[in-house]
This record gives structure tokens, C-alpha cells and sequence, in this order.
């Protein structure tokens, strides 16, 4: 369970990027966290993470206090960044996904299994001795999940995913996504194209300056996104409801 | 105009000396350490070697390279990269400064025949120190060179071991990222005609300021990158032991290369 009471966060800079943010997320869920440009959804993100303290108010995830315990919170919570060039750390691509489950100490053998199912689960076997800086966008995408999930955590965060990817590549990962859920973990999904994956969530945040200005199922929100400066769905917006992004 | 630099996005970084090349060559599977203390051992030896040894050593990185499997032109490509240092150093240690700063007459009083051949020895050895190092870089990744610093590191007290061995691994990452930034920029410059400015140092400047931008951005990705996954310094990194028969032959060549300095006339 993640939990935010009255989150608030400014920047050493002065600029207030969130404003008494208070929600709640189960665990299993897959959540849609979104709103225009510089909304601040990369800040509440990096703050679930446990990257960034929230200066005002509580976040918990799991009970256990983001700002006094971030390095536990990203022992179960994985962030996937909107660049995997930002990400990606290690020089071949089984390097980089060993690299998490390094940090958590496993044993050899734990590590490796962990690093074979993840290069496996998304089609890197044939690349995994490669630089990673000869890969193409959507296996740099790739590898940056890869390298997120070898850590196996309970909630696997997204800033903009759908970014540089083509269709394939979209799907692939909106699968990838939903098998996560399936699973058990929490997915939260931040991005203003809701397009792709808002028919597949099971909850959705708006926020707006900062703020937290609707959440609630997707049948409900989609409708109202339009308010909030978010391009609805073309389902909606052609009046034929709610329809999911093909994704099998 | 700008030369593109290859095929395919990163073509700058796949074209880079010092990088690591993947193959499954009997050179890419010695342990770091034997290679790292043998390119010690040999670089060492270059400082005081006489052109007989710089035959031998040339003879051994020739065979090394071939047994590694690597391209043909990265030896080339990395002299052809260093060659103005290299052009500036023979040259200063090719001219004969005893006149100065009276204009020698003549091509041999500015460039004595003896200076020159020491310039030509001192050029050899400088090359062949850099070519070793491709060599190394080229059949090493950069997890077992951090293990091996790893290794080299943990006796020394109060030394972060773990975060100095990271962090050689992501300068070299950082590297070839920002070569790829540059030449974005470089291309994007040119995209808006900022390739046509007269003004070296305003064509300098719309380059320089904004790769400089990026290096920070990415430094500060870099660093939530490492807090988002995990990182900790004090992780126990398991490191395998030195296999015993690598250990025995850099135990091997430094008594060879004792014995070629005792041979020394």
C-alpha cells in the first residue's frame, strides 16, 4: 500500500513542484498517474522512489516512511526513467541489469537466475554481451526494465514510457505492464498520452499545478481529462467509450 | 563540412579506442588482473627498453591483437587519433635545441641524425604503451576491471574500494555517452546552419556550452540512477580467486623481462 498524506514537495530553487498531495494506492494496482507538461508527475514519482524527500506532509509505501527510510523504500520500489541513456550504468547489457541485484547483495547464484529470467522475460539473451550504447531505443528501453525488474520489486514505477517507441515496442511494453500486474506488483504509470494504457488501469490521477485535482476509476476520468489539459482518449473523443489499446 | 562518423546512431562510440569489444577470444577470457599486471609489467619495461626489447614487445601485441580477434584498424585508428601528440613529441625531441635561438642552417643541424633516432625510439614506445592499453580496454569489460580494481583496492584501509571501482566503470559509460552528445549537437548545429559562423570561437562556443549543459544533466541522472537502483558502498562484491596459472605467468614474464634488462649491454 502506498499512502500520501498532505505531500507537498519544493525545490531547493523555491519552486513548489507538488501541494498537499493526499491519495492512496493498493497493492495490487495499476495506476495512471497523469497531467500536462511540468505537473509535477517526474517529482512525485522521483518522491515514491524514495529519491527525493517530501518537504511537507507523509508518504508511505508499504509503512515505511519515505523520508526516513529511503534506501528500504527503493529496495521494493523500482523506477524505470523517461531516458534509459539516464538509466542505463553498466557497459554490456547483462552488466547493466546484474547491476540492482549486485546492490542487494544476493547471492551469485540468485543473482545470475535473476539476471537470466529478466534478460529472457524481455527478449535480451542474444544481446545481453552487447554495449549498450550500440543499442537501439526501444532495447535501451528494454534494458533499462530489465535492469529494474532483475531487482524484483513490489511496485515498478514508469515515467513516460510510451516515449521513442514504435508500435511493436508499445505493446511489447503495455504487456509487459499488465504481466506485472498479474503478478501482483503495483504498476504506476505516469505520462500525458494516456492513450495507450488508460483502458487497462485500474486507477487514475490527475494532477494539475502541483496538485491532485481528480483520481478515480478510468470508466469515470477519461471522460473529464479534457479539464485538466490531458487529450482524452480518440475512443472517447469519437463517443464510442472507453476502448483498450490492442496489446496482444 | 562534417564527416558523418558511421553507420547507425553511436557509430562515434563503436569507432572509440579505449572500449571494449566484445569477442570470445582466449585474450577476452584471461582474468583482469593477469592483464592489468601484465600491461603494468610491459609498460614498466618500455620506460628503459632498448629497440631489440621494443621488437619483441611489438612482436607480442601484434600476436595479441590477431589472438584477440580484433579489428585490424583499431591499432591504425588509434595511432591515426593520437598522431599530432605524437607528431608534436618527436618533433620536440627531434630538433636540436643547442643553437637556439640562432636559425640552423641546414635540415641535419636542426634535426641531428641522433636525436632523430632517439625521437623514433621514443615515438615507438609511446605508441606501443597506448596500443597496450587499446589492448587491455579493448578484451576487458568494464565489470571485471572493476572487480579487479575491487581486488587491488580492499587490503588498503579507510578506501571506499567498491565506489572507486564504480565509478572508473561509469567515467568510461559517461564518456562514450557524451561523445554521442557531442556529435547530436554537432549535428544539430549544423541542421541550423551554426556549421556557416565565420567565428572559430563562436562556433566553438554554440558546441561547448551546451555538451557542457548535458555532461551535468547526465552526471545528475547518473547519480538518482545509482540512488534509484540501489546503490550502497558497502555491498559485499564477491571477487574470484586469481586463477593460480595466470598468477604463475605474470610471475613468468617479469622474470623475463629481468632477465632482458640484465642482458642490457
Amino acid at each position: 500500500m502506498i499512502e500520501a498524506v498532505d505531500v507537498g514537495f519544493t525545490y531547493p530553487d523555491g519552486t513548489e513542484a507538488l501541494r498537499g498531495l493526499s491519495f492512496r494506492i493498493p497493492c495490487p494496482a495499476f495506476v495512471l498517474l497523469c497531467g500536462a507538461n511540468g505537473q509535477g508527475k517526474s517529482t512525485l514519482l522521483y518522491l515514491l522512489a524514495g529519491l527525493y524527500p517530501p518537504t511537507r506532509g507523509t508518504l508511505t509505501v508499504f509503512g515505511m516512511d519515505v523520508a526516513r527510510r529511503p534506501e528500504a523504500v527503493r529496495t521494493c520500489v523500482g523506477l524505470v526513467f523517461q531516458d534509459p541513456d539516464s538509466q542505463i550504468l553498466g557497459e554490456t547489457v547483462a552488466d547493466d541489469v546484474a547491476f540492482g541485484p549486485e546492490n542487494l547483495a544476493l547471492p551469485i547464484r540468485e543473482r545470475e537466475r535473476r539476471v537470466a529470467q529478466s534478460l529472457a522475460f524481455f527478449g535480451l539473451k542474444e544481446v545481453a554481451e552487447k554495449p549498450c550504447y550500440a543499442l537501439s531505443g526501444g532495447q535501451k528501453r528494454r534494458v533499462a526494465l530489465a535492469g529494474v525488474l532483475a531487482m524484483d520489486p513490489q511496485v515498478v514505477l514508469f515515467d513516460e514510457p510510451f516515449t521513442h517507441l514504435d508500435w511493436d515496442g508499445a505493446s511489447a511494453l503495455l504487456r509487459a505492464m499488465n504481466r506485472l500486474r498479474d503478478e501482483g506488483r503495483t504498476v504506476v504509470v505516469s505520462t500525458h498520452d494516456v492513450e495507450k494504457v488508460i483502458a487497462h488501469v485500474d486507477q487514475v490521477l490527475v494532477l494539475r499545478d502541483g496538485t491532485l485535482v481528480r483520481s478515480g476509476p478510468p470508466q469515470e476520468v477519461a471522460f473529464e481529462l479534457g479539464r485538466y489539459g490531458v487529450r482524452p482518449p480518440c475512443s472517447v473523443l469519437l463517443g464510442k467509450g472507453l476502448m483498450p489499446w490492442p496489446c496482444d | 563540412m562534417l564527416r558523418p562518423f558511421g553507420k547507425g546512431p553511436h557509430a562515434v562510440a563503436v569507432r572509440l579506442a579505449l572500449h571494449y569489444i566484445p569477442r570470445s577470444s582466449a585474450v577476452h577470457r584471461w582474468d583482469a588482473r593477469t592483464k592489468l599486471f601484465g600491461i603494468a609489467l610491459v609498460t614498466g619495461a618500455l620506460l628503459w627498453a632498448e629497440p631489440m626489447v621494443l621488437a619483441v614487445v611489438t612482436g607480442w601485441l601484434a600476436a595479441l591483437f590477431a589472438a584477440a580477434r580484433l579489428p585490424w584498424r583499431l591499432p591504425l585508428r588509434t595511432i591515426r587519433a593520437w598522431a599530432p601528440f605524437l607528431v608534436l613529441l618527436f618533433s620536440v625531441q627531434a630538433v636540436s635545441w643547442e643553437a637556439f635561438p640562432k636559425l640552423p642552417q641546414s635540415l641535419p643541424e636542426a634535426f641531428p641524425p641522433d636525436s632523430v633516432a632517439a625521437a623514433a625510439v621514443s615515438l615507438w614506445r609511446i605508441a606501443l604503451m597506448i596500443l597496450w592499453a587499446v589492448l587491455f580496454t579493448a578484451t576487458t569489460n568494464t565489470a571485471a576491471v572493476q572487480r579487479a580494481v575491487l581486488w587491488v583496492l580492499r587490503p588498503v584501509p579507510f578506501v571506499p574500494a567498491r565506489r572507486i571501482a564504480v565509478m572508473a566503470g561509469l567515467s568510461v559509460h559517461l564518456f562514450a555517452t557524451l561523445l554521442d552528445d557531442l556529435e547530436e549537437i554537432r549535428t544539430a548545429c549544423r541542421a541550423r546552419l551554426g556549421d556557416r559562423s565565420k567565428n572559430p570561437y563562436r562556433r566553438m562556443k554554440i558546441v561547448i556550452l551546451p555538451l557542457f549543459r548535458k555532461a551535468l544533466n547526465r552526471a545528475e541522472s547518473m547519480a538518482l540512477a545509482l540512488a534509484a537502483r540501489g546503490y550502497r558502498d558497502d555491498v559485499p562484491v564477491e571477487v574470484p580467486p586469481w586463477p593460480r596459472a595466470e598468477m604463475l605467468s605474470c610471475l613468468m614474464l617479469l622474470g623475463l623481462l629481468a632477465a632482458l634488462h640484465g642482458a642490457r649491454p
